[in-house]
């Protein structure tokens, strides 16, 4: 990857309201980036997209009187976009088709162009599966908490028996959903206490994950940006609100700067060259013993909360990743502290 | 790439401003409901008094979203409840993908 530049152009494909994005988009304007930020709801009412090699090649996005030569991109954050839109008038089965021919033509002129992108999202679709990412960071030598990954009410009685520690109760996919359209709600992981009893055969309704309770000196949140970590310590058990799950409460309790181990940088890279991931959002457990443990890696986890909090410059350092040309190179690793 | 064992490569989000109006849910001790749902915090407390009157809106031309009185904001209530821990749409984890 090489200095940021002002030559190309940078796409960000989100939502209107999006305040991960906002600030970045302000960073890429004053280091005087080009930046075209659109939804892909924009199509196809409002977003022409051609790509042709008739009388040479080209690939052009317009929207808004903006005519975006996508050959010139420099970087493509692929944030929240919401789904295509293809208005009122037409049918359900006339939308399938179109969303589907939507999906292949986008997607794939897309795909063709050869910048940074964070992250790829058909890379994303198979990085964010959690019992993949354990695989990987075990057979990397990282610590993992015990893990059962089943629909057997059985197996999860047999495990609960034979327990001598706490176990928690973790989704796959973060919040469950309501009722369709609804966001998902809020899913914390959760120690799993006698109740568990009344429920155990909803256990057969789909995959469920128990893990180890792990004892906590302090947690770590990681995020990756490039070459670029952000170790931020957080104290989760000073409240009860964040002692299981730190996401319990909003105004976090952070710790002083810790920097991470060279041994657990080195691991942790392996990991993100494994998934081929730009970016991600890491969550690690260390014990009292200063032992770090892996839990997982958010391929699209939200980061700006601590950009507000802790000043962090992390909305520089996404847009210089997004100015930079070319295909992302993984190298030596700098950590920032706060 | 098939989406029998991942989703779709082009992930699609739902919108965080509009459009997903919360009900009142199931009740979490349904048996039919996957396990997940009887840890999950209930939605159906939204207290539409607390919506912003006026949440801000887009402004296409400067591409950032823009907010009565300035500053930033970390969300704005509305009617969607999106997978934060305060009932609110500040969002500090990764539950809206």
């Amino acid at each position: 990857m090489g200095e940021p530049s002002n030559d190309g152009v940078v796409l960000i494909l989100t939502q209107d309201f999006d305040p991960t994005v906002d600030p970045v988009v302000h960073s890429l304007k004053a280091k005087d980036a080009e930046v075209v930020r659109v939804d892909l709801s924009y199509f196809p009412q409002k977003m022409y997209v051609t790509a042709s090699d008739f009388d040479g090649e080209r690939r052009r996005l317009l929207h808004r009187g903006r005519d975006v030569d996508l050959s010139r991109l420099s970087g493509v954050w692929y944030r929240r976009p919401t789904a295509f839109d293809f208005g009122p008038d037409m049918g359900e089965a006339e939308k399938q088709f179109a969303r589907n021919e939507a999906l292949q033509g986008i997607g794939g002129i897309l795909r063709a162009t050869t910048c940074t992108w964070i992250n790829r999202p058909d890379l994303d679709a198979v990085a964010e599966l959690k019992p993949y990412q354990l695989d990987i960071a075990k057979r990397l030598g990282m610590r993992t908490p015990k893990t059962l990954m089943t629909n057997d009410p059985e197996e999860v009685s047999a495990l609960l028996a034979r327990a001598d520690r706490p176990v928690v109760y973790k989704a796959f996919s973060g919040g469950v959903i309501h009722y369709p359209g609804s966001f998902p709600s809020g899913l914390f992981t959760t120690v799993v206490g006698e109740e568990i009893n009344e429920h155990l055969d909803r256990v057969r309704h789909t995959m469920c994950m128990f893990q180890e309770y792990i004892e906590k000196a302090y947690e770590v949140r990681l995020t990756v940006i490039g070459n670029t970590f952000f170790p931020v310590v957080i104290r989760s058990q000073e409240t009860d609100a964040t002692s299981v799950d730190w996401r319990g409460a909003n105004h976090l309790p952070y710790g002083d700067y810790v920097p991470l181990p060279e041994d657990l940088v080195k691991k942790t890279q392996l990991l993100m060259a494994e998934l081929d991931l730009v970016y991600a959002a890491l969550d690690f457990i260390v014990t009292p013993d200063g032992e770090y443990v892996f839990l997982e890696a958010n391929p699209n986890g939200q980061f700006m909360w601590m950009y507000h909090d802790l000043k962090l410059p992390m909305a520089d350092c996404i847009a210089d990743l997004l100015m930079a040309g070319g295909e992302f190179r993984r190298g030596e690793v700098t950590q920032i502290g706060y | 790439m098939t989406t029998t064992l991942v989703r779709h490569p082009l992930r699609t989000s739902l919108s965080m401003t509009s459009g997903h109006e919360t009900i009142t849910p199931l009740d979490g001790d349904n048996p039919s409901r996957p396990l997940a749902y009887a840890f999950a915090a209930s939605i159906a407390t939204a207290d539409h008094s607390e919506i912003e009157d006026d949440p801000g809106f887009y402004n296409e031309e400067l591409q950032v979203w823009e907010i009565p009185g300035g500053g930033y904001t970390m969300g704005v209530r509305t009617l969607t409840t999106t997978g934060g821990s305060c009932g609110c749409d500040c969002v500090t984890d990764d539950a809206c993908f």
